[in-house]
């Protein structure tokens, strides 16, 4: 069980952007997470998944609180893959970085072979964001938090990655947390559905 | 709708874009059509990699030098040569791009709107367009990094409801944004369309396109495959024409979610 339990965040100079926030996650649980843009929600997402230091609060696994992992157990699939994926390194590159990462995972994300050899910017962002996922799962980390990421797809494509995203997930009794402004996406996938500021004091003085 | 008697404002026909690379010919976009008229907004959709955000760097003139292109472009019946885009480019055609590294990230963003905005009542101008996309004031000090998905997405709006463009192509402008700030965007955008502008909205948000749009233009590997109105993305689709069109609408999460692609 992954536990946020009372985390306080604001950025230098500015109101708290959240205080006393407080979600768990299950495994083999999906919770699906929505609210404003500009609420507070990837900065969140970046907490629990250990990017950002909280002013209070902590993140748990079971009893065990978050430091220095190798493989952090919570892993990010951002939401922006063309920010996060080094512009200079061949996409097989990128890939080399997640240990557990099989060839039956790539071509259920609809990697193909030719766009190993490519560099970034000669793929598109519905393709970069694959190498994305792709990225994430092969870590084989326990809890992934999914920050709007298949707003870049068409239909077809979001329902494909979803379905094979979920089957991972389901296969292997991950938590994953989806943050998406789609709630008819949320409501097909999730077990649960929050919303951000129920989650937390609201205190914007 | 009533659109064939306007003007038409920008006429794309058999676009086709072949990319020369290390000695290779990559055929990128085989053969794509756009029209828009005045008071008329064109939803593009579509697989990602169709060629959508190529099709819009082809038209305000941003392709990389190894990009061969064919086809009819004009844009008021002239031919869009080198020269007329650069002429046109952030006057008369204005790109709201999608990747969110196209600001300047080391000015604020209320100096990058402001470039757009006359010189005439300038500070007045710029406050009502940031309460207009709903961006608060303070947010005009702050650097592009400082800002959310969504926020950024509003900043770009902004730079579009400042322009006088005649035609505003907009690469997924809503792309994280939440409900209410998806229909206020779109909102904005339609009433320019009202207004006489041409508006060209790329986007994945079929439900967005359907309730703003006029026409929905579907492509997909570079090629167009159905021009079709907005309302006729209903029920189960049986009003569409190509079996790829049907099978976009039907993979949203409300209509069955179903993973097949036909074309493959």
């Amino acid at each position: 069980m992954l536990h946020v339990d009372n985390v306080s965040f604001r950025y230098p100079n500015r109101p708290w952007l959240f205080r006393n926030l407080s979600l768990t996650i299950d495994k083999g649980e999906i919770v699906g997470m929505y609210g404003k843009s500009g609420i507070g929600k990837s900065t969140l997402a970046k907490i629990i998944a250990g990017y950002i230091k909280p002013l209070q609060g902590e993140i748990r696994i079971c009893n065990n609180k978050l430091t220095g992992e190798k493989i952090y157990p919570v892993q990010l699939i951002w939401q922006h893959a063309e920010l996060v994926i080094n512009p200079s390194w061949q996409m097989k590159k990128i890939l080399a970085e997640s240990p557990y990462l099989s060839e039956e995972m790539l071509s259920c994300l609809g990697i193909q072979s030719s766009w190993l050899s490519k560099y970034p910017h000669e793929l598109s962002g519905g393709e970069l964001q694959r190498f994305n996922i792709a990225r994430a799962l092969g870590t084989d980390a326990p809890f992934y938090i999914a920050d709007e990421i298949t707003s870049m797809f068409d239909a077809i494509s979001q329902a494909q990655i979803w379905h094979s995203l979920l089957q991972e997930v389901e296969q292997q009794q991950k938590g994953m947390l989806v943050i998406s402004h789609n709630q008819k996406l949320l409501e097909k996938i999730c077990h649960r559905i929050v919303h951000f500021s129920d989650l937390a004091m609201a205190d914007r003085d | 709708m009533m659109t064939r008697t306007k003007t038409v404002l920008l006429e794309v026909k058999d676009f086709s874009m072949t990319l020369k690379q290390s000695g290779r010919t990559l055929n990128i976009i085989r053969s794509l059509d756009l029209t828009v008229h005045k008071q008329e907004m064109v939803a593009i959709i579509g697989a990602s990699g169709a060629g959508k955000s190529i099709l819009a760097d082809a038209i305000i003139g941003l392709l990389p030098r190894n990009a061969v292109i064919e086809g009819k472009m004009e844009f008021l019946g002239q031919p869009l040569t080198d020269k007329l885009q650069a002429n046109l480019r952030g006057r008369e055609i204005i790109l709201i791009p999608q990747m969110t590294n196209a600001l300047n990230p080391l000015i604020t963003v209320g100096k990058q709107v402001g470039w757009t905005v006359g010189r005439v009542n300038k500070k007045k101008r710029l406050k009502e367009i940031f309460q207009q996309v709903g961006l608060a004031e303070t947010v005009m000090a702050q650097y592009p990094h400082e800002l959310s998905g969504g926020m950024m997405q509003k900043v770009f709006l902004a730079i579009a409801l400042a322009s006088q463009a005649q035609l505003i192509i907009a690469d997924e402008p809503t792309k994280g944004l939440d409900k209410e700030a998806v229909n206020a965007a779109l909102g904005h955008l339609r009433q320019l369309a009202d207004a006489g502008r041409g508006i060209v909205l790329i986007t994945h948000d079929i439900q967005a396109a359907v309730k703003f749009a006029d026409t929905i233009v579907v492509y997909y590997g570079g090629k167009t495959i159905e021009v079709t109105e907005a309302a006729n993305f209903s029920g189960n689709g049986d009003k569409l024409k190509h079996p790829y069109t049907r099978a976009l609408w039907n993979a949203l999460p409300e209509n069955g979610f179903i993973p097949d692609n036909p074309m493959v």
